[in-house]
């Protein structure tokens, strides 16, 4: 993707974003409902045009690749298939217009388990079979980059890790995995690295651990009775380089950038009585919350994006006033 | 997006006529794999068979009475008549469906992820659901013809060249609705629309155009296609006023409708997004 951007009339779906998606890994594609991951998705397949920008799989547009769907496969809409159809004939039209061996249609309905029902007629299909289904059409021409909008939607959790495992082998298997997601848990699980959009830009394009690491903003909790007392110590400098930063919490403080050994002694130097003391491990959850709270609570004071703004200022506060609360 | 992984080498790009074949397969395998095409042409030949039932029957009964109205029967007319009432209406159902049904379930995406150059979908599914309107119309007619001559072959003979002209025509007459009726889908993206837009084309607008009693407008009817397209296949003999021409004239009029029905699907295509 290259400061990929697209606008539906005055809205922005997706506002200038570059990044690489790199063969052999997982990589998750996280925001909340409306980032415009879809839309990014359907902008690299050539189903919607970019407003400016360009998104290129191995150096070229989708349309222009001889054998599209030998090169690229994709799930993008689970429930897009005719209702009257069966299983089989969808796959088979499909494996005809790209020229791909009509073999392949029962090595994938295979593949995903779907072999009993291949004969049926897809609308008596559960959201979790279409699933499956469209992950079967995205693997007909065996592609060496895949991509997947919502795989994880309406499947079991016996689907579910079935769909980890086989995003597993496919980037061990030196794919290009590309999946959306707006469920943090599950990228958790399955990325190797993330990139994560809000309202359109680029937020964050990190390995998992990194992401983690630097972003969960794992914090020590501390109940005392004299919170001003220590922060005003805390905040002097509790006896390292890095900054730290001091909030008013559910009895007490929240401290970021320190050891609870370091606001433990902080304490005892200020006289401050301490009730309780831990570490609270931020979850990649939290630093999603915290990653898109913070983009969403910058567009809604950005003049700059005026649709993003108007839509989503109401959900930035929100999220906002929760973490204060955390 | 960078690959870095060594693949197999994949065969030279395909020409556009081997692209433009298999997107074809793709087509009918698509239009054949759903019941409202088979129900489509079920209903068709069975409307046909039963309108010529009808007509046969009543036209055998005024022989029994007056055998001399025997020598003014038309094979043509009365088949060109169950073509115009019934099977062209089939064949804009059946048109519609092909175009438009992949918006309805956005089964587009698939197809173009398989088929990303989208003249080439469109020009496949034309040409599929054409020689299937070809094929629809060629076996209405002539089951119309025949269920005709089986009520009352005794009393009028069968010119069977003349008959193989109207099935000829009715059949390559489907095809150029199908033509017309898959490029308005197309530009228009919606089922009940396309239609609508096809009722009011083949039958609601020429209709009101005859009522207004004004000459021009009642000369404009006979460039609507419906009108045009059964002065070509009942060979002018339609049995109903259409228009003061006769010929060739109908056929490229006809043609006319096909090229700028498919010209603003291509436009629509290639600038909307899927």
């Amino acid at each position: 993707m290259r400061e990929l951007t697209k606008r539906y009339g005055g809205t922005t779906a997706v506002d200038g974003l570059t990044f690489d998606v790199r063969p052999g890994a997982v990589t998750g594609f996280l925001g909340p409902n409306g980032a415009g991951k879809s839309t990014t998705m359907r902008l690299l397949l050539g189903l919607d045009r970019p407003t400016s920008g360009e998104a290129l799989v191995g150096g070229r547009r989708y349309a222009d690749l001889p054998w599209p769907n030998r090169e690229i496969g994709a799930l993008i809409d689970a429930s897009a298939v005719h209702p009257g159809r069966r299983a089989r004939a969808h796959l088979l039209a499909l494996a005809r217009g790209s020229g791909i061996p009509r073999g392949r249609v029962a090595e994938v309905l295979d593949a995903v388990g779907l072999s009993d029902v291949a004969d049926r007629r897809v609308g008596g299909f559960s959201l979790g079979m279409r699933q499956r289904l469209g992950i079967a059409a995205a693997l007909l021409g065996d592609p060496g980059v895949l991509v997947f909008d919502e795989p994880v939607n309406g499947l079991d959790l016996d689907g579910v890790r079935w769909v980890r495992g086989l995003f597993r082998g496919l980037a061990d298997e030196g794919r290009t995995v590309f999946v959306s997601s707006h469920l943090m848990s599950e990228m958790q699980l399955v990325a190797d690295r993330l990139v994560v959009v809000g309202g359109g830009r680029l937020v964050a394009d990190a390995p998992v651990p990194e992401l983690i690491s630097a972003w969960s903003r794992t914090h020590v909790v501390v109940r005392t009775p004299d919170p001003d007392l220590l922060a005003e110590r805390l905040r002097r400098g509790a006896g390292t380089d890095r900054p730290v930063t001091v909030e008013p919490g559910d009895g007490g403080l929240l401290v970021y950038g320190a050891t609870p050994e370091e606001v433990g002694d902080a304490a005892h130097a200020a006289g401050a009585r301490v009730h309780a003391l831990h570490r609270e491990e931020a979850s990649l959850e939290q630093a999603y919350l915290e990653l898109t709270g913070a983009d969403v609570r910058y567009a809604a004071g950005s003049p700059r994006t005026p649709a993003a703004s108007g839509r989503r200022p109401r959900f930035g506060r929100r999220r906002t006033e929760r973490k204060e609360h955390r | 997006m960078t690959r870095e992984t060594a693949d197999a080498p994949y065969p030279p790009a395909p020409s556009t006529g081997r692209a433009l074949a298999r997107a074809a397969a793709m087509e009918w395998t698509k239009l054949s794999s759903v019941r409202s095409t088979w129900w489509c042409l079920g209903l068709g030949l069975f409307g046909m068979a039963a309108f010529a039932l009808l007509m046969g029957y009543s036209a055998a009964d005024r022989i029994a009475e007056d055998p001399a109205v025997a020598s003014g029967f038309s094979y043509s007319q009365l088949t060109s008549q169950g073509v115009f009432y019934l099977v062209q209406f089939v064949v804009l159902t059946l048109a519609a469906l092909a175009a438009t049904n992949e918006y309805a379930d956005r089964g587009v995406t698939s197809t173009l992820l398989a088929v990303p150059r989208r003249g080439l979908v469109l020009a496949a599914r034309t040409a599929v659901t054409a020689g299937f309107a070809f094929a629809a119309g060629v076996a209405a007619t002539t089951l119309g013809i025949g269920v005709l001559w089986l009520l009352i072959g005794a009393h009028a003979p069968l010119d069977t060249e003349y008959a193989a002209r109207t099935v000829l025509g009715a059949g390559v007459c489907m095809a150029l609705f199908a033509v017309v009726f898959v490029g308005i889908g197309t530009a228009v993206r919606g089922t009940a629309g396309t239609i609508g837009v096809g009722f009011l084309l083949l039958l609601g607008l020429p209709l009101v155009l005859q009522l207004s009693q004004v000459q021009w407008l009642n000369d404009l009817a006979a460039v609507m296609p419906g009108f045009a397209g059964v002065e070509f296949y009942a060979s002018g003999d339609v049995g109903f006023y259409t228009a003061p021409h006769d010929g060739a004239v109908n056929l490229f009029v006809v043609l006319g409708w096909a090229a700028a029905a498919q010209l603003s699907a291509y436009a629509e295509l290639r600038a909307r997004d899927a």
